[in-house]
């Protein structure tokens, strides 16, 4: 049974009142008492002093009438109980009592009542001072106390009246205005701690009570909304975790296919990541083969380097001859006559020089074979290789062979202008002898005075013939000694030539290695038969200007003999040869360098190529080591779903204990009527 | 008028002797040396049956040989003949008096004596001699024994 809240309130409010209203009487009983003692002893004072000065007069007088009756008159006064004098010696001189002492009061009010009997003493002083006597009054509080008593017994019934007025007021104002909606309130909260929603609930009048109500009211309905939609998710959340469950299930299965088929491709990569290292294998192989080719390459460009140098040297060779055979135009016209036998010499030279020719010819015919040869090596190396490639080494060996044979003609035309030579030194005799006899002739034309006059004449003619021939014989001696020095740069030429065509027959044996590089090879020899047919060609071409020359130098000497004009003109023209010589050799000079350019050109292009083969190893070996990281990278990956896989398991373990959870909740929320 | 002279080389110097006192020009043909003579004096050769004295003049006149084509020149002094050795002959040229310049005081190692004039032939100047008076010192008295020795 719980405890009303209005009675305790009433309870406590009573008490309060009755607590303050007791202690307010006792202070006022209080009061009324001091009042009333007061009184009483300033009447009994005045009423002492009256008698004081009476009983004076009645002493000094001795006149006790007026004192008796004064005493008598006292007697009317209820509180007085006695009066006695006393003199001077103390004995008394009237004493008189009124009546009996009356009842005692209660000890309860002995705080609150006065004193039943007080006695009030007064010397009797005459007017100089002399004491008289003494005077004592005896006197009760009796009346005084009866006035209290009243006021103790009336005053506290009145006010307990007030009280119970006071107390109903109070409780009845409560009890309507709190009471009864706080206990109506307390109800619907008992119902709906019972879980009944369904209570209506009045929030009452518009205070503080009313705005209670109001507010629970709103809770309630607010709660009632809530468990509803609570209720209807629950079932929601019931059916999603039952699918989510299966839906893991099947994830779980995909999982653990996924890790399977991972598995299959780590071991597939591992393979592609082998072949890529067999790849890269043969890829360096390749750019090992590669560097050998512009290996071989570069030496063929340093054997057409050494065909340009020694072109130059050729070139450098025939300029010299120019300047020699224009220093000869200019001695030429010195030429006069010469003599029969050098004549008869220079023809037998010229016959020489054109077996020599002739042999020349020869071997610029199999220069030109060659260069066809080398040229078809060239067109058909593609195809055939290594088999085309031993044909142009025969046909080097062939050409080796001619050239050789050139060799012998060339040192056999040196032979032949040593024997000119020889015959010079004769006509230089024979001359300085006709020198000697003209000055002799002179001599004794002199002597023999105005008759030697005329042969002075023949003998002076003689003289500078004489003269003339030895400048002429001197020249002829120069040329041959250029001649002969012609032929030992075409000899030396020649050797170069089969240096070179031996370093031409090495580089092809070496080409005959790699297949690959025979194309560009074989283009390379055909430039350089090409070449050597060009220089052949200038050869053939200076030796027939050589025979020529020869002729010309036949025909200056039999020209001398008649007319030195026209031995001059021959000079001249022989210079104009000679300027033909050089120009072909600048074109020469200009072809073989061309050909150096292509050489270098085609040997750039080729370690171009050696760089391609060497970036793409480097690729594939790149390549090979980001399959690594792709093998490393699926191996984690597998790892990483097998890890997945069994988080997934826990997950689909969690999501069924909340299913279970999820199932007592929808139970819990079906306690709730709404 | 002009004197014919025969212009020769002895080392690098040009020479002119008078025409009428050359006999005639040899080619360089073998000297038989002589013992106990001066370095100038090469020796002997044989001409016709005759013996003759051969003077070499770049010895003496202290010239430095350049032969290249050398020659022995045959001059007369009065019934003697000598032979000069040369490096090389020339020709015969005519010079007009005026032609003929008179030599300066001193003549590189020439005694004033010996000569009769500069003339100026080509480019060159030659040194003309008196051959009379270049073997009238004691050279020819050397000969003279020398030619009677042999």
């Amino acid at each position: 049974m719980r405890r009303s809240l209005s009675r305790s309130f009433i309870l406590i409010v009573l008490m309060i009142l009755i607590i303050g209203q007791g202690l307010l009487w006792v202070w006022f009983l209080q009061g009324q008492k001091k009042h009333y003692e007061k009184l009483l002893d300033e009447k009994i004072r005045l009423t002492a002093l009256l008698l004081g000065s009476v009983s004076n007069a009645a002493i000094t007088g001795n006149n006790y009438g007026y004192l008796e009756n004064y005493i008598d008159a006292l007697s009317t006064d209820n509180d007085i109980l006695s009066v006695t004098i006393t003199g001077r010696d103390g004995g008394i001189i009237r004493q008189k009592s009124f009546r009996p002492d009356t009842t005692d009061v209660s000890a309860v009010f002995r705080l609150l009542y006065l004193p039943a009997e007080s006695t009030y003493d007064l010397p009797v002083v005459t007017s100089s001072g002399q004491n008289e006597g003494n005077i004592r009054i005896k006197y009760s509080g009796d009346h005084a106390n009866l006035a209290l008593e009243r006021l103790i017994t009336i005053a506290p019934i009145g006010q307990l009246l007030v009280f119970v007025l006071i107390i109903y007021a109070i409780y009845f104002f409560f009890q309507k205005k709190v009471g009864r909606p706080v206990e109506k309130l307390n109800a619907r909260l008992g119902a709906i701690t019972d879980g009944d929603l369904a209570v209506e609930i009045d929030p009452g009048e518009d205070n503080e009570i009313g705005g209670i109500g109001s507010g629970l009211k709103f809770l309630k309905e607010s709660l009632a909304r809530t468990i509803k939609k609570l209720n209807a998710t629950s079932a929601d959340v019931s059916r999603a975790i039952t699918q989510l469950n299966g839906t893991f299930n099947s994830v779980k299965k995909g999982m653990e296919a996924q890790s399977n088929s991972i598995g299959e491709i780590s071991t597939s990569l591992r393979i592609a990541a082998e072949s890529q290292r067999k790849i890269t294998a043969g890829t360096e192989q390749l750019a090992e083969f590669s560097t050998e080719n512009v290996t071989s390459l570069l030496e063929v460009k340093a054997t057409s380097e050494e065909i340009a140098a020694s072109t130059d040297r050729l070139f450098q060779a025939v300029d010299d001859s120019y300047s020699a055979v224009a220093e000869l135009s200019q001695t030429a016209k010195r030429i006069a006559e010469s003599s029969q036998e050098a004549l008869t010499s220079v023809e037998e030279t010229s016959a020489s020089v054109e077996e020599i020719n002739a042999s020349v010819r020869e071997i610029e015919r199999g220069a030109k074979d060659s260069t066809e040869l080398a040229e078809k090596v060239r067109q058909v190396a593609a195809e055939e290789g290594v088999i085309v490639m031993t044909e142009a080494i025969d046909a080097m060996e062939k050409i080796s062979e001619k050239v050789q044979s050139a060799v012998g003609m060339v040192t056999r035309l040196g032979a032949r202008s040593k024997d000119i030579e020889g015959m010079l030194s004769v006509i230089k005799n024979v001359t300085e002898q006709t020198n000697l006899l003209s000055l002799n002739a002179a001599i004794l034309a002199a002597q023999a005075g105005e008759y030697g006059k005329g042969f002075s004449v023949v003998a002076d003619e003689i003289h500078a013939l004489s003269e003339r021939t030895a400048v002429s014989t001197k020249d002829i001696e120069g040329i041959v000694g250029t001649i002969h020095t012609e032929i030992k740069d075409v000899v030396s030429i020649i050797e170069e030539t089969m240096d070179m065509m031996e370093t031409g027959k090495q580089v092809f044996y070496k080409a005959g290695t790699s297949t690959g590089e025979i194309v560009t090879v074989a283009q390379n020899s055909a430039s350089m038969a090409h070449s050597i047919q060009k220089a052949t060609e200038e050869q053939a071409r200076g030796l027939s200007q050589m025979t020529i020359t020869i002729d010309r130098i036949r025909d200056m000497i039999y020209k001398m003999a008649h007319a030195t004009e026209e031995q001059f003109k021959s000079s001249n023209y022989m210079l104009e040869k000679m300027s033909e010589v050089k120009e072909i050799a600048e074109t020469t000079k200009k072809g073989t360098r061309e050909q150096a350019v292509g050489t270098k050109h085609i040997t750039g292009n080729l370690e171009i190529a050696n760089d391609r083969i060497a970036d793409i190893n480097q690729s594939v070996q790149s390549q090979q080591k980001s399959n690594e990281n792709i093998v490393q990278a699926v191996e984690r990956i597998k790892s990483v779903g097998l890890s997945t896989l069994k988080d997934v398991e826990d997950v689909a373990h969690s999501i069924s204990a909340l299913h279970s959870e999820i199932i007592a909740l929808t139970k819990e929320m079906e306690t709730f009527r709404t | 008028m002009s004197d014919k002279y025969i212009i020769f080389r002895a080392g690098r110097e040009l020479f002119g002797i008078g025409i009428g006192q050359v006999v005639e020009i040899l080619d360089s043909i073998k000297v038989n040396r002589l013992p106990e003579m001066p370095g100038y004096i090469a020796g002997v050769i044989t001409l016709r049956g005759a013996v003759i004295p051969v003077m070499d003049m770049r010895k003496r006149f202290g010239i430095a040989p350049e032969p290249q084509k050398e020659r022995i020149i045959i001059v007369k002094n009065g019934r003697e003949r000598v032979g000069l050795i040369v490096d090389e002959v020339f020709e015969i040229k005519g010079f007009s008096e005026k032609e003929i310049f008179p030599p300066p005081a001193v003549f590189k190692g020439l005694h004033m004596e010996y000569l009769k004039g500069l003339a100026k032939t080509k480019n060159e100047v030659a040194i003309l001699l008196d051959m009379g008076r270049v073997l009238a010192s004691e050279e020819k008295l050397l000969l003279i024994a020398g030619e009677g020795d042999a």
